[in-house]
C-alpha cells in the first residue's frame, strides 16, 4: 500500500465539531479516514485481528459496514472523546457491562499496540497527563512559571498559606467534574475566590486546592499541536468571566497572540514529558506581561478557539496525522 | 439537610454551569464526507459555534467532567 492510502482513524462522537474540522482538513489532503464513535462497536462496526507466533503486530480488519481500515495499515489514530461501546439490547446485566469491558479493553488496546502509530493523544498517556498536581511540577520544571498552591485538608494550614500570600485567594477543584445535586441538576464547582476567615472545617471534608489569584490583563487557551503553538486570546469584561471565564462566556471577547518563544520552547517540553503531541493549555498573562501557567487539558475543547479567531489549529492536526510534520 | 450535613468548603460555591446551546437545525452527518454538514451542504463547524469550553450543548464534551480522559482499558 502507497503512503498516501494508508488511512488515518478518527475515533469521536458523531456531533464533535474539533473531529469534523480535522477530517475536513484530511478531506482536502487526500488522505483516507474512517471515522466512526467507539459506541457503535461491537454492533455497527467489526473488528477482526490476528497475532502470528514470532511475527510482532496485528493484522486484520475494522469495518464500518461501508469502509473498510486494515489495522496494519493505519498511520495514525485521532482519539478524540469517544462515547463507551454500546452492548445490544438483548444482552442482560451483568453480561452487558462485562461486554461493554471487553470491547474497551479490545479497540483501545489493538490500536495502541498498531507500531508505528502516530496518535493525538493516546488516552493512555492522556491519563497521566490530565492531572493537575503533577502538571505544576512538570510545567515548573519546563520553566513555566506557576501560582504558589496549597493542595491541604487542613484548615489551619489554609490560613497559614493565606497569611503567606497576603493577598486573594482563589480556590477550586484537584479535579473537574459535577455535583448532581438532584436527578435534573448538576452544579459546577468553578474557579472561586475564597475568604480565609470563613475557612472552617469544611476544609477537612476533603482536599482543597488553593492558589494565590493571579492578576490577569488577559488569558490565553494555548493549544499546542506537535511542535506548533497557538495563541487565543480570552479578554474578560466581568468579574465573574475573569475569575473562571468558563462562568460568563457573554463577557468574553476572543483574539490572538502571538506566543512568546520561551513558552513554547516550555510547551514542547511538556508535551514531551508526558509522551503527548497536543494540549489545551490555560495561561494567564499578567499587567507585567508575564506568562503564568494554570492547566493543561490534554484532550481539551480548542474547536471554538479555530472557530472564533481562524488559527489553523485543525491544519496542524491533519499535518501531523498525516505525517508531514513531527 | 440535617444538622451533621457538612458541605466541603471547596463545592460551597458550586453553581449551574453556563451552558450555551449551539443549534444544531438541519445539521445532518454526511456519510461520504464523514462531517456534519447543515441543510444547504456547508460544513457545521464553519458555522458559528458555541465558544465554549464547558458542555456546550452539542459541540462535544467540555473539559469541565470528572475525566474526560477516562477510557476503562487505559
Amino acid at each position: 500500500m502507497t503512503a498516501a492510502a494508508r488511512p488515518v482513524l478518527v475515533v469521536a462522537e458523531q456531533l464533535d465539531a474539533s473531529a469534523d474540522m480535522v477530517v475536513d482538513q484530511l478531506n482536502q489532503r487526500d488522505v483516507p479516514v474512517l471515522r466512526f464513535d467507539a459506541a457503535v462497536f461491537p454492533q455497527q462496526l467489526t473488528l477482526t485481528v490476528g497475532h502470528a507466533p514470532t511475527e510482532p503486530g496485528w493484522k486484520g480488519i475494522l469495518d464500518d459496514g461501508r469502509r473498510t481500515a486494515r489495522l496494519e495499515d493505519v498511520r495514525a489514530v485521532y482519539w478524540r472523546r469517544p462515547g463507551r461501546p454500546v452492548i445490544a439490547a438483548a444482552v442482560p446485566e451483568p453480561y452487558t457491562t462485562w461486554a461493554q469491558n471487553q470491547a474497551d479493553a479490545a479497540l483501545l488496546n489493538v490500536f495502541a499496540a498498531l507500531p508505528g502509530a502516530r496518535w493525538i493523544n493516546n488516552p493512555h498517556s492522556d491519563r497521566v497527563a490530565a492531572h493537575k498536581p503533577q502538571q505544576l511540577v512538570a510545567a515548573t520544571r519546563c520553566g513555566l512559571r506557576v501560582p504558589r498552591s496549597l493542595i491541604t485538608n487542613d484548615p489551619d494550614a489554609a490560613r497559614d498559606f493565606a497569611k503567606q500570600i497576603n493577598g486573594p485567594l482563589i480556590c477550586k477543584s484537584v479535579l473537574g467534574g459535577r455535583l448532581p445535586v438532584d436527578e435534573d441538576r448538576e452544579l459546577m464547582v468553578a474557579t472561586h475566590y475564597v475568604d480565609p476567615a470563613a475557612f472552617d472545617d469544611g476544609i477537612r471534608a476533603t482536599a482543597h486546592y488553593f492558589q494565590e489569584a493571579i492578576p490577569k490583563a488577559y488569558e490565553v487557551r494555548l493549544v499546542a499541536v506537535a511542535d506548533k503553538v497557538f495563541g487565543g486570546t480570552l479578554h474578560t469584561t466581568s468579574e465573574k468571566a475573569r475569575t473562571d471565564w468558563r462562568t460568563d462566556y457573554e463577557h468574553i471577547e476572543y483574539g490572538t497572540v502571538d506566543v512568546p518563544e520561551d513558552i513554547a520552547t516550555a510547551v514542547r517540553g511538556f508535551l514531551a514529558y508526558y509522551g503527548i503531541v497536543f494540549g489545551s493549555f490555560d495561561f494567564a498573562v499578567t499587567p507585567t506581561g508575564d506568562w503564568v501557567f494554570f492547566e493543561n487539558n490534554p484532550s481539551g475543547t480548542w474547536a471554538w478557539v479555530e472557530n472564533r479567531t481562524g488559527l489553523p489549529i485543525a491544519a496542524a492536526h491533519a499535518d501531523y496525522l498525516r505525517g508531514t510534520c513531527e | 439537610m440535617s444538622a451533621a450535613t457538612l458541605i466541603p468548603f471547596g463545592a460551597r460555591e458550586a453553581a449551574p454551569p453556563c451552558l450555551v446551546t449551539t443549534s444544531i437545525k438541519g445539521v445532518t452527518y454526511n456519510e461520504a464526507r464523514q462531517l456534519n454538514v447543515q441543510a444547504d451542504g456547508t460544513p457545521w463547524h464553519t458555522s458559528d459555534l458555541a465558544a465554549s469550553t464547558t458542555d456546550t450543548n452539542q459541540d462535544g464534551r467540555g473539559d469541565d467532567v470528572t475525566d474526560p480522559y477516562f477510557s476503562p482499558a487505559s
